[in-house]
């Protein structure tokens, strides 16, 4: 990996980075996501003022409406056999989808704990030393 | 999550879910939130953790909510309310409540309505940070319902050719159940990496790629 420094002040870049890597598809999903959040609730876009505020959007999609849910999950299985069976490139070991990988690190984390930084369970031990709560146990 | 964005070996802390949840939501308690808001709260945020999101779990996310509670940004006791309604649809003025647990809220309602006409869809303004958006996403499933949650706001990405930040990251977020198989869960921002991985860096005094911030 090129690596460097991170900037103090770091301007993100939209998903693709640059227009010859498709920054253009980024910079679009934002500003459709701005649409349904800020604009549509007529909250705010841009510069969050008071600092801090925000807009969200969500829906839910009801299965049952469209097809069998039985059916609908059984196809979906199916479609994640189909995508993790692709014969994997060259320096990868498998195909995964999304949230395969955090599924995986469920198990794991379920099982061993969860890794804290310790500058992490020292800010919890202040915290908890401030607010007059019982200590963050460690696994 | 890349290797580059994980705790060092040498800086790793073990600690048990039930444990950390457990600490989360007296936090959140002594915020001022009542319990159930601070068990969802928690539960959000714990529900980053185990999934490996450490952006979007207690590391990054915890002590900027304790500051914005003690700085009156985030409402621990929100009077919320619906401000126009359908069937299918709603708006919602949040009274500045902590993100995590309004769209859990409005969730619900998008999952009431979709119950009885097979859509729900709710917008949300004068909210706060809504942690990782999954963990609402999420909530649809447990109903087979395919849920779909995004947060807008704040300006810290540059548009195509601009010079100075107008955007937010804005993430994206489907959840599909999947019957036997882990369900399918996409929760992506729109820029490079998200905003949460650029602080983690900077907490973890870490190195990034380029292309990913200037």
């Amino acid at each position: 990996m090129d690596e460097r420094d991170v900037p103090e002040q770091a301007n993100l870049l939209p998903w693709g980075s640059t227009l010859e890597l498709g920054s253009h598809k980024g910079y679009g999903m934002v500003v459709i996501g701005q649409v349904f959040t800020g604009i549509l609730s007529s909250g705010i876009f841009g510069l969050s003022d008071p600092p801090g505020n925000s807009s969200q959007f969500v829906a839910a999609f009801s299965i049952d409406t469209f097809r069998d849910v039985a059916e609908f999950k059984d196809s979906m299985g199916e479609f994640r056999t189909f995508l993790v069976d692709t014969p994997s490139a060259k320096g990868h070991d498998r195909v995964v989808y999304a949230g395969l990988p955090e599924d995986e690190e469920t198990e794991v984390r379920e099982r061993d704990g969860i890794p804290l930084h310790r500058e992490v369970v020292e800010w919890f031990d202040t915290a908890a030393k401030d607010l007059k709560l019982q200590q963050l146990v460690r696994a | 999550m890349l290797e580059h964005f994980h705790v060092p070996e040498e800086d790793k802390v073990f600690v048990r879910r039930e444990d950390l949840l457990k600490t989360t939501t007296d936090v959140f308690l002594a915020m001022g939130m009542p319990l159930e808001d601070a068990e969802l709260a928690a539960n959000g945020l714990i529900t980053a953790d185990i999934r490996g999101c450490e952006t979007h779990g207690v590391s990054n996310m915890l002590r900027n909510y304790v500051e914005q509670f003690r700085e009156g940004k985030i409402n621990p006791t929100p009077n919320w309310k619906i401000i126009r309604e359908t069937s299918a649809v709603a708006t919602i003025e949040a009274d500045r409540s902590h993100g995590l647990v309004m769209c859990q809220r409005v969730m619900d309602i998008a999952i009431e309505k979709a119950s009885k006409v097979g859509i729900g869809a709710v917008t949300i303004q004068n909210s706060t940070h809504a942690g990782m958006m999954a963990y609402h996403s999420m909530r649809a499933m447990e109903h087979d319902m395919i849920g779909y949650a995004i947060t807008g706001g704040g300006a810290i990405m540059v548009p195509t050719y601009g010079a100075e930040p107008r955007l937010g990251s804005v993430p994206h977020t489907w959840v599909v159940p999947a019957g036997k198989m882990p369900p399918f869960v996409l929760d992506i921002s729109s820029s490079s990496v998200a905003a949460n991985k650029i602080g983690l860096l900077q907490t973890h005094r870490c190195k990034t790629a380029a292309g990913i911030a200037r």
